[in-house]
This record gives C-alpha cells, structure tokens and sequence, in this order.
C-alpha cells in the first residue's frame, strides 16, 4: 500500500504552552483516520501544522514521501483538502464559485472544464442545482459544509484534513455531512477526520487515534479504542462523550 | 425677514454656481487622496506588528482629532503650502482618518478562517488578499464610504477661510456685495442639499448592484 501522508515527531507550542509534544503517525492511499481527544489536546494545532496554517516547530511532514518544507508549501496545499469547522467559505462568491476558484486560480484550469468539476464535486455531495447560485449567507450550515467539502475535493487532493465538521451543526444537518464523507471514504479518497462522532468513525475509521494534551496515548481499530480502550484517560474520555460532555 | 427674490438674478446665480467646480473638485480629490492614505493606514493597523501598526494608529487619531479648520490653518500658514493645497490635504487627510477606520473595519468583519480557507486551497498570500479580502473588503464599506463622502461634500465649504473659490466663498461674496445674505444662503444650502442627495442616490444604487446577501452582517 502506498504511503500518503507521514508525520514524524511533530512539535508545536504557543508561548511556553506545547501544544504538541512529538506527535507520529501515517496514512496509506484509501485510508481514513480518525482523531479523537479533549477539547485543547492540539487537535486542531496538528491539522493546522499538517498545511503549515500553523508552522511546527519541529519534526517532518512528509506528502507522498517527499519532506514538506516553507519552499514547497505551495504546491504541497494544492494536494491537501481542508475542511474546517466553521466551514469559512468565502462570503462573496456563490456555491459553485467557491469550488470554482480554486481550479480556476490556483489550478489555472480554463473556466470550462472549472464549471464541469464543479458541478461534478457539488452533486457528489448531494448539493442539486437549485441550490448552485446561493450566496454561503442563503444556505443552511449543513449545506455548506458540503459546498465546502465539494470545494476540497474538486482540486482533486491527495487526501483531505476534516477539523470536527459537524461540531458546528445542528443535530438535524449532521447526517447529510457525515453521509456526504462517507461517499468520500467509499469512493477510496484518503482521509484524517478529528470527530467525536464515534458511530460514524466505527463504520468508516480504519484506525483511530487517541490524542490527549499533545501526545498519542493510544490508537487502534475502531473496536479496539472504542470497545476495549486500555488506558484510564481513555476510557474517562469515552465515558464523558457518552454523557455528551464532550 | 424679507425674502427678496431680485437677489436672486441669474448673473448672481451663474456667479454663484460657477463655484461648483471647486466644490467637486476639492471633493473628488481629497476623497481620493483619502481613499490611498486611508487604505495605507489601515493595512498599517491592522498587518503590522506592535511597534509600527501603534505608529498608524496614533497619526490617525491625531487627525481625527484636530478641528478641520485648524488644519487648514496650519496647513496654510504653518507649511505655507498655498491655498489649493491646503484645502487638498487638510480635507484629503482628515479624510484619510476616517476612511481608514471604515476600510479598517471592513477588514476585520472578514473572517481569518476565510483566509484560512484561501490559503489551504493553494493561493499566495497575494491571491487571498486580491481574490478574497478586497473584494469583500470594498463591498462591506460602501455605506460607511457614502457618509464620509458627504462629510468631505459639505466640508470643502470650510475651506472658505483658504479663500478657495466654491460655491460657499463665491456666494459670501456676492451676498456681501449687495447685501442680502439671506437669500444667497438659502440658494446655497439648496445646492448643497441636491449635491447630497444626487452623490446619496448614485452610491446607493451602486451599493445595491454589487451587495451581496449576508456580507458584512454580523452572524
Ligand atoms: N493561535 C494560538 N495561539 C495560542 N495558543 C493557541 C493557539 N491555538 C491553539 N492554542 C492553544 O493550544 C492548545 C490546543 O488547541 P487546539 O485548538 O489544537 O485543541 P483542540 O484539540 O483542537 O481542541 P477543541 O476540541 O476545543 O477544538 C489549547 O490550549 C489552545 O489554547
Ligand atoms: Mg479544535
């Protein structure tokens, strides 16, 4: 299986707060990872360094085995989709406009061809054409977070970071997004996923990882961390997403 | 009070109006030396780190804070700049504190996390800022833009004391000369209110075409 994404050793703090403490791991073509971990356990700050939205201050990255660096950043982030939280589409353009930028000027592909993976990437998230010429303000939370994930997927990544994407929806709009990822997984894109959402990380997960105030504490299958968790910070963290403190 | 219309003749309109000129373009002209200022001092604020966007804060305040009429002032006897130069950079400079406070704060309604977004698809620094942040940016200040830009209007009157020869200095003039003050008065607040209003309904209308639904309201 080929390698996507690795990280070595990655560090990071904020003042004399660190935030990550070494943190390692890897990703194989066609895989989905999941984070899971406590609110300020750097979740957040490791997808941030991943695209250097955050600068680590140690450790590598590396994207199809080659070493990301300041130099190549650029090229690096058109392989690496993000999808955030508070989903940040760009107020000004429409729907289709905000997948269609990207190709446009970043990937300088001519406006038609643009338009037709566009529409190709939208439907794919359920967004139908009605819904294309909304401006993000006329659209529910759910639907954009969709138009955002449609806007990762049309630049065509080597794998997409998801910052808690539905922790910012209402309970109603979160299946049509989880549902929206899942076509993602099954159609074998590569994955990382921060989620507390641990019915949808059992059937599409093929690891999870623990990550609590900076380091992995534990990470296996989704049986193994979610049935059979072995250390106590573990299952106290699972427990409390039970009661929903989470 | 006797209003006498025969003050009113058309060789002392045409007298009066011929003054319009310099009305507009003390206007057009400090608006736009504003606008560059402007936008220099807000990019200052909000981009710089401490030491230097504090700089461009404080000459900001400084120029909001001094009476317009001061600066002409020393503008004209301080810096003998000359009377037409004075007026330019005392209306263009104050101008520029005020528009910079509104680009400033066009600024700040645009969300990092759009930023964010711009960058993780792959633009420069320079594409986020041209693609994303001014279009946004310019759009969000039309409305406070279309209150300064009356301000300025009406405040080139001011520069009355330069003797600069608007609409405002003409018409004291002839009101002097024949001496009825009222009824030039009257004319000229007349011309200034379809000044107004005329600027007022173009820059509206330009609001209404390029507004989009939800920029720049708060969520
Ligand atoms: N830009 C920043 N400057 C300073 N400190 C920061 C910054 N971003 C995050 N932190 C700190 O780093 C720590 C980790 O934050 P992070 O957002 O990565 O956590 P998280 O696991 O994503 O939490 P959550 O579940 O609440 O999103 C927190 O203590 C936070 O206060
Ligand atoms: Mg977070």
């Amino acid at each position: 299986m080929k390698e996507v994404l690795r990280v070595e050793n990655l560090k990071k703090s904020y003042h004399k707060n660190e935030v990550l403490k070494g943190v390692s791991f890897s990703i194989n073509e066609g895989e989905t990872k999941v984070i899971i971990g406590p609110s300020g356990g750097g979740k957040s700050t490791l997808l941030y360094c991943i695209n250097y939205l955050q600068k680590p201050d140690s450790g590598e990255i590396y994207l199809d085995s080659e070493l990301i660096t300041p130099k190549n950043i650029y090229e690096a982030r058109k392989k690496i989709g993000f999808v955030f939280q508070y989903f940040n589409l760009f107020m000004h353009l429409t729907a289709l406009d905000n997948v269609m930028i990207g190709l446009i000027k970043v990937k300088k592909l001519p406006k038609d061809e643009a338009l037709k993976i566009a529409k190709e990437s939208l439907l794919l998230v359920g967004i139908k054409e009605d819904l294309w010429n909304h401006y993000p303000a006329q659209l529910s939370g759910g639907q954009q977070q969709r138009v955002a994930i449609a806007r990762a997927i049309a630049m065509s990544p080597r794998i997409i970071l998801f910052d808690e994407p539905t922790s910012a929806l209402d309970v109603e709009l979160i299946g049509e997004v989880l549902q929206a990822m899942k076509t993602l997984a099954e159609n074998g894109m590569t994955m990382l996923i921060v989620t507390h959402e641990l019915e949808f990380a059992k059937s599409v997960a093929h690891e999870i990882m623990f990550l609590e105030s900076g380091v992995i504490v534990e990470k296996g299958t989704p049986q193994e961390i979610i049935e059979h968790p072995k250390s106590e910070r573990l299952k106290k963290f699972l427990s409390k997403i039970a009661k929903g403190e989470e | 009070m006797i209003f006498d219309v025969s003050a009113l003749n058309l060789s002392n309109l045409i007298y009066v109006l011929r003054g319009i000129f310099w009305t507009l373009f003390l206007t057009f002209v400090s608006i736009g030396l504003g606008l560059i200022l402007g936008s220099a001092l807000a990019f200052g604020e909000v981009y710089l780190p401490p030491p230097f966007s504090y700089i461009f804060r404080i000459i900001g305040e400084v120029l909001r804070g001094v009476p317009l009429i001061l600066l002409f002032l020393i503008l004209y006897f301080a810096f003998n700049l000359g009377m037409t130069l004075s007026a330019i950079l005392g209306l263009g400079l104050r101008s520029a504190s005020y528009q910079g406070q509104i680009f400033r704060s066009s600024l700040e309604a645009i969300s990092a996390g759009q930023l964010h977004a711009g960058l993780s698809l792959g633009m420069t620094k320079f594409q986020v800022f041209k693609e994303i942040l001014v279009p946004q940016a310019l759009r969000i200040m039309i409305p406070g833009w279309t209150n300064e830009f009356i301000t300025v209007l009406k405040d080139t009157s001011i520069a009355f004391v330069l003797g600069v020869m608007d609409i405002m200095t003409r018409a004291d003039f002839i009101a002097r000369s024949i001496g009825r003050y009222f009824e030039i008065y009257i004319f000229i607040a007349l011309v200034y209110f379809v000044l107004v209003k005329t600027s007022m309904s173009i820059l509206n209308n330009l609001y209404e075409r390029v507004r989009i639904p939800g920029l720049g309201e708060k969520r």
